[in-house]
């Protein structure tokens, strides 16, 4: 049985131990203001920020951000009504037709624009994936500065995940000539909205 | 064909080898200005080197671990000791569920096992969804890149390619048109496929949980819609801990591209509900590589292709002139160890300047790797009898001051001298593509003892 084999050969063959350099120190990567910096990697990946002042302020900005989208699908707290019902939606492709998804982002990295954005809050994994547009709902006051302090942050639930994603701008690509192009099979833009918590 | 007649091939048109070099050189140069940004950029990759040499120390405990959790997590866990078993797991896998069409995101470990051919020769459809992918796929060769398999194409090329293959406009070749052209025609098969295969970029052993990366989103595209996703990985992508999982991202795309990361980062641990996750281990020659110490640390590699980006061999000389899946210098101290006589020639293309070493991430020794490749093939009669020679006549000049002295004088004058057909002969290599520099009147001993008239101390 080649499980058997491989193990063999891995036993016969492994180096002496090497200890594990332990769990990783504080990053000297500090910010004096992570939100601000949080904004700046995002815009800088692809993706647009907008702060506001309570969650009551989402329909309005969605209103004047996407007047053409049709078919919403919100599971975000505070988010607009969803024209499509995914409670009862039984199979992940009747999300192909989605123009906009909001979502609830739990928390964001400074250094690179991540938001993490575990099943549950998206239902179906499909479903930022598949939507034209995505909209992010991150309490400000959670963010973290690198991804050391995001996994530090995640030690406690990642065994409990089904599925997880940190998303950091909107999908692209560079396969031509290193052109960047945003929009490649993922949503064509991405819109971090910053609410109080 | 070896390296350095494929490389001909590739330098025969020089405007596109400077093109080529440039395009390679502008990433180089996004990987420095994003490496700048992380101060303790030097502290990462030492962690990520040790972290990888613990993680290959216990290489068993950590593949059983991630055996049990992942198994634990409802993952059904397979085992290939090679290529071909790993097919006829994957199209096993894919006939017992009636599978016809497949979409596949990133994996270089499936193109290394001729996946593909294996199921199409089974009557599956597999369709690459990575843009870069896609396109080589088309024209029906491999990646010449392992991050960006397109690189070696121009907007023309790629554009008349997808006029022939998707009907876009003869003759455009705007990368926005050409992109949205290809979402539209892969959106269609990420609708109707029954299956997603894709890579992984790092397995965890303490979760259980595959983590892949991607720009494009199409690894979770094609694993959200169909109710089978099987993940391929080689078995050196275990890493012990989560917490590991800060000091490789940190280090992975701002390596690879200049990205300070990738647009998505998934992580995958329980099948969707309704679903099946099947994860396949592949040995592949791997294990033999845990029993050389020289070469061991090649198991570190977390595939970034900072080192194919900044070499000046790969730039100039293109992916396909490698001949194996994995190009520029780290596959070049992969292939020979598993083919070291179809591969002789790949440890020569370097010029051991140690540019590879130096923006390796997880710190792998490339260049000397490279030299240390050469001894082995020279002991095992692999290198050519021209260049052991010359390196033997050289080793007997070098050996010897006074030699070494009278074979500069001899060569000063023979070079003023002879005719160009013989100092430009078909056994001078160097000389092929280049002119050798003007000869000086006076060596630097020469002119040392001029100016120092009781000549050098010794």
């Amino acid at each position: 049985m080649s499980r058997q084999r491989i193990f063999d050969a891995i036993r016969r063959n492994r180096p002496p131990p090497v200890e594990h350099p332990g769990s990783i120190p504080a990053s000297p990567l500090r910010f004096s203001d992570p939100l601000a910096s949080f904004i700046e990697a995002v815009k800088s990946v692809g993706g647009q920020a907008e702060s506001l002042a309570s969650r009551t302020q989402i329909p309005a900005l969605l209103k004047q951000r996407f007047p053409e989208a049709k078919i919403v699908s919100s599971l975000a707290r505070g988010g607009p009504p969803s024209t499509l019902d995914l409670e009862n939606n039984a199979d992940p492709h009747d999300l192909a037709g989605v123009d906009l998804a909001v979502l609830d982002g739990v928390f964001g990295v400074a250094e690179n624009g991540c938001v993490w954005v575990p099943e549950e809050n998206m239902r179906w994994r499909a479903l930022p994936f598949i939507t034209q547009h995505l909209v992010l709902i991150v309490p400000a006051a959670a963010t973290v500065p690198t991804l050391h302090e995001a996994y530090e942050r995640l030690a406690a639930a990642l065994s409990a995940l089904s599925y997880g994603v940190l998303i950091s701008g909107p999908s692209k690509t560079a396969d031509i000539e290193q052109c960047l192009v945003i929009g490649a099979h993922g949503p064509r833009s991405l819109l971090v909205a910053l609410v109080p918590e | 064909m070896n390296h350095p007649e494929k490389a001909r091939t590739f330098t025969a048109d020089a405007a596109r080898t400077a093109w080529h070099d440039q395009a390679l050189w502008f990433i180089r140069q996004k990987r420095d200005r994003a490496v700048s940004q992380v101060p303790e950029w030097e502290e990462l990759r030492a962690r990520a080197a040790a972290i990888k040499a613990h993680a290959m120390s216990r290489l068993d405990h950590y593949l059983e671990l991630f055996e049990a959790r992942a198994t634990a997590n409802g993952a059904v866990v397979h085992w290939a000791a090679d290529g071909p078993e790993l097919c006829r797991i994957v199209q096993g896998l894919l006939a017992a569920r009636g599978v016809q069409r497949v979409v596949k995101s990133k994996s270089m470990l499936t193109e290394e096992c001729h996946l593909n051919p294996h199921l199409e020769a089974h009557g599956i459809e597999v369709v690459d969804t990575d843009l870069g992918e896609r396109i080589v796929q088309l024209r029906h060769e491999p990646p010449s890149h392992i991050v960006m398999p397109a690189i070696h194409l121009k907007r023309a090329e790629i554009g008349d390619l997808f006029h022939e293959k998707m009907g876009t406009r003869a003759g455009a070749d705007d990368p926005g048109y050409l992109a949205e052209a290809a979402r539209a025609d892969l959106r269609g098969r990420f609708l109707g496929a029954e299956a997603g295969i894709t890579g992984v970029n790092f397995a965890v052993a303490e979760l259980g949980a595959v983590v892949v990366c991607t720009n494009e989103g199409n690894a979770d595209l094609g694993t959200a819609l169909p109710r089978l996703h099987i993940a391929c990985m080689g078995l050196e992508k275990i890493i012990p801990r989560a917490g590991d999982l800060g000091v490789f991202l940190r280090l992975l795309a701002r390596s690879a591209t200049g990205q300070p990361v990738t647009a998505y980062t998934s992580h995958f641990l329980r099948p969707r509900a309704g679903a099946e996750f099947h994860i396949v281990i592949v040995d592949n020659g791997r294990s033999a590589v845990l029993a050389q110490p020289e070469f061991r640390s090649t198991l570190s590699c977390i595939r970034c292709g900072a080192c194919m980006n900044t070499c000046p061999v790969y730039r100039r000389s293109g992916g396909h002139s490698y001949g194996f899946v994995t190009p520029g210098p780290i596959g070049s101290v992969i292939a020979p160890g598993r083919d070291a006589r179809e591969h002789r020639t790949l440890p020569f293309a370097s010029s051991l300047c140690g540019s590879c070493s130096d923006v390796c991430p997880v710190r792998i020794e490339l260049h000397t790797q490279l030299l240390a490749w050469r001894r082995v093939l020279a002991s095992r009669g692999l290198v050519s009898p021209l260049k052991l020679w010359s390196m033997a006549v050289l080793a007997w000049v070098l050996r010897d001051p006074v030699r070494f002295e009278r074979a500069g004088w001899i060569g000063r004058r023979l070079l003023s001298a002879l005719p160009r057909f013989l100092i430009y002969n078909p056994l001078n290599a160097w000389g092929r593509q280049r002119e050798l520099p003007a000869p000086p009147r006076e060596s630097f001993r020469d002119l040392y003892r001029l100016r120092m008239p009781r000549g050098p101390k010794t």
